[in-house]
């Protein structure tokens, strides 16, 4: 098995890229939703929950050099 | 006959005087014996008078006295004496003859002859045969004498020869062992001298009897300096008392024992490791102490190197393992939010762009979801903290459930999924039933994932020796170039997949191999370029004893109808949790759910309200959930109330430990919102009968 330090690029690279694809979709539909629209509510916990998330990578890079 | 000088002497011999006597005159012959008997000389006379008769008496018989005549008609005194001289020379040879002058008688007598009687002088023969007679026996007596002087100077020589030789053999036996025992003592001295340990050896009052070149080279001191003196006298006091007690220890207890001790040696500090031991004198009485000491500072000093690194290992291990841990946490909080609204829009009526959107943030969200899980299995094996529970699993029933699962995924590539009869019905393998469904889930989702269109997976098993079974999962896809397979297994290793647009972590095959060898298996590839790659997982038969496999949902569970109304006290810190649960619950509006931030509030809200259902966290900021559970649990009044638990960690071990602790069903984050509202739609209708 690899030390897990050794994987650190290719790991960081996934989270940043699977975060990516989750935030820039949800900026999307946050785009093109109207104010009164009642899905938006749901949207906006999905970009706070993904900048959450985004937030922990550079912890997490730091933590494995 | 030879007769006793001194009987002969005396005259108390009694054997008649034997005698051959040479002469031709009849009256000679008389004159001869009267004169003889007239003495009182007994004896036999022989007479003959030729040479044939005078031969032949000497070889036929024994005489003690030859008397013969010089002058015969045809033969001689000088040839007689000749004959006798040559047939029996120790007999007393006289002459006795009428003729022989004075001159030639002493020829005669120089010749050997005993003596010579005149026959005109006849009265003198008996004592001239006295005399020779006598002189004969004491010469026969010298003669005996001097031939048992002979015998036992031969003997004694013989016994001397003997003697030496023994003495040669014992003399070159001890030279060669003295020879052996001086190469043996080179050859231990050698040893001693040029051994890298110290060697040396005390009486039973410390004083060194022995010591050799490295003890020396180790104390600074001369052999002549340590030699009969005590370690008291040439070391420190406190290294003295420490070497001496060890010594004494040995002494009292008679056996070798082996110390850790120090030595300044030029004014550091050095470690020995030594072995003593008593020697006994012969009567089983000790004597002595022996010491061989080793110089083991380096080897300490490496072997602690070693246990640091090793401590640090296990610690920055353990760091790192408590970091993902954390990390999985914090990640799957916010991840939860992602994938749990994600889901509420899914189920939302939407335009399909909205729709296709939607679904990129969940497939997104799982993704990362699949990473996390991942990474800590990874983490948890490398640990050695994985926690497996073998048991008997059904071959049959793990590749069936693994199969459904993937078929969807396979329909949609158009993959067709053959499982090849079983060789033997029920056969089971000892593993993890979790872990095999998740080995067989990966090989099977590859399989289909990176198969041709309109390809084909074949499932089949065979055994292998010894008593092992082969899950062995072909694809059709284009297969792997032999130089590399062995990368398939390098985490996030994807051989140019990841470029395909075909998703994956790239930590799917090396985790499937880490779980199928801690399960005691193994797992391997088999490739042909162009025609496709089997690989397969093999583990140990087990006994077909095997119980159903623990469902995340029960099926009775589903197409439970919504609940209508109920009171839900919700212990949650994280508020985009409670958020999302509020917002699945905007479903069942007759529902009331009551958060609690943390622990103890949540208990006494379940105290208090006693509500329908309680949905519980486990990390909470004041008390754990489990301690919830069990506050919960062991109140009467609220132990009827189902608690639901909601953790981001859900082992199979966690699992079985909540549910002994008093929990109705656990759920795990990011939450499935469906299988959410079924259970809530079953406790609070009551159909959740049996809590276990």
């Amino acid at each position: 098995m690899a030390d897990p330090r050794m994987m650190e690029p290719d790991l960081i690279h996934q989270f940043k890229n699977h975060l990516s694809i989750i935030v820039g979709f949800c900026d999307l539909l946050i785009a093109e939703s109207g104010d009164g629209d009642t899905r938006r509510d749901d949207l906006v916990e999905i970009q706070k929950a993904a900048y959450a998330a985004m937030a922990l990578v550079p912890e997490l890079s730091k933590r494995f050099k | 006959m030879p007769h006793d000088a001194a009987a002969v002497r005396d005259g108390t011999t009694n054997a008649p005087l034997r005698i051959l006597h040479l002469e031709d005159d009849p009256h000679d012959r008389e004159l001869a014996a009267a004169a003889l008997a007239g003495d009182g000389i007994v004896c036999e006379i022989r007479r003959v008078d030729s040479r044939e008769t005078f031969e032949a008496a000497l070889i036929a018989e024994t005489f003690d006295i030859i008397l013969a005549d010089y002058a015969l008609p045809t033969f001689d005194g000088l040839t007689a004496q000749a004959i006798a001289r040559r047939l029996c020379p120790d007999t007393p040879f006289i002459f006795l003859s009428g003729s022989l002058g004075e001159e030639l008688a002493i020829d005669r007598l120089k010749d050997g002859a005993t003596d010579y009687v005149l026959k005109q002088r006849m009265a003198r023969l008996p004592s001239a045969v006295r005399r020779a007679r006598l002189e004969a026996a004491e010469h026969g007596q010298r003669q005996r004498a001097q031939d048992e002087v002979r015998r036992l100077n031969a003997e004694l020589e013989r016994r001397v020869d003997e003697r030496t030789g023994e003495l040669r053999r014992v003399n070159d036996a001890l030279a060669r062992r003295e020879a052996e025992l001086q190469e043996s003592d080179q050859r231990l001295q050698g040893i001693l001298e040029y051994s890298p340990a110290a060697i040396y050896m005390k009486d039973l009052d410390g004083r060194y009897l022995l010591v050799n070149r490295r003890i020396e080279q180790l104390f600074g001191r001369g052999r002549d300096e340590l030699l009969g003196k005590t370690d008291h006298e040439v070391l420190a006091p406190r290294l003295a008392d420490i070497y001496r007690a060890n010594d004494q220890r040995v002494i009292s207890e008679q056996r070798a024992m082996h110390f850790e001790e120090a030595a300044l040696v030029g004014g550091v500090i050095r470690v020995l490791a030594s072995s003593k031991f008593p020697l006994f004198d012969p009567n089983g009485n000790i004597y002595a102490v022996c010491g061989i000491s080793e110089d083991v500072t380096e080897r300490k000093r490496a072997d602690d190197e070693v246990k640091l690194a090793r401590l640090e290992a296990v610690r920055a291990n353990s760091a790192k393992n408590e970091f993902l841990s954390h990390m999985s946490h914090d990640l799957r909080t916010p991840l939860n939010a992602v994938l749990g609204f994600a889901q509420l829009l899914d189920a939302a009526d939407l335009h399909p762009d909205h729709q296709e959107a939607v679904r990129q943030i969940i497939n997104g969200g799982r993704l990362l979801l699949d990473l996390i899980n991942e990474v800590l299995d990874i983490a948890r094996i490398e640990a050695g903290r994985l926690s497996l529970s073998p048991e008997p699993v059904v071959v049959e029933d793990v590749i069936q459930r693994a199969v459904d699962l993937v078929r969807p995924l396979a329909a949609q590539r158009g993959v067709t999924l053959d499982v090849r009869p079983l060789p033997v019905h029920d056969q089971a393998v000892l593993a993890d039933r979790q872990r095999l469904t998740q080995i067989l889930l990966n090989l099977l989702s590859n399989a289909v994932k990176y198969n041709r269109p309109e390809g084909m997976v074949t499932v089949s098993v065979e055994s292998t020796l010894p008593a092992r079974l082969r899950i062995m999962v072909a694809d059709t896809g284009s297969g792997v170039p032999p130089e590399k397979l062995k990368l398939l297994f390098h985490p996030f290793e994807r051989l140019g997949a990841e470029h395909t647009g075909i998703e994956g972590t790239g930590l799917g095959l090396a985790l499937s191999r880490a779980l199928a060898e801690a399960m005691g298996g193994t797992l391997g590839v088999e490739s042909v370029v162009d025609r496709g790659s089997t690989f397969w997982v093999e583990l140990g038969i087990a006994s077909t004893s095997v119980d159903l496999p623990l469902e995340p949902v029960p099926e009775s569970r589903i197409g439970t109808k919504p609940a209508r109304s109920g009171t839900i006290v919700y212990v949650e810190d994280n508020l985009s949790n409670v958020r999302l649960v509020q917002r699945i619950l905007r479903q069942r509006p007759g529902v009331e759910l009551r958060h609690a931030p943390d622990g103890r509030t949540g208990l006494s809200a379940v105290q208090e309200r006693r509500p329908d259902l309680v949905l519980l966290d486990l990390h909470l900021p004041d008390i754990s959930g489990e301690d919830v559970l069990r506050g919960i649990w062991s109140d009467p009044e609220t132990r009827k109330v189902p608690t639901i638990v909601m953790t981001a960690d859900a082992t199979p071990g966690l699992t079985r430990r909540l549910k002994a602790a008093g929990a109705a069903a656990c759920v795990t984050k990011p939450l499935d919102i469906k299988q959410v509202l079924q259970l809530i739609d079953a406790f609070l209708n009551g159909q959740e009968g049996d809590r276990g």
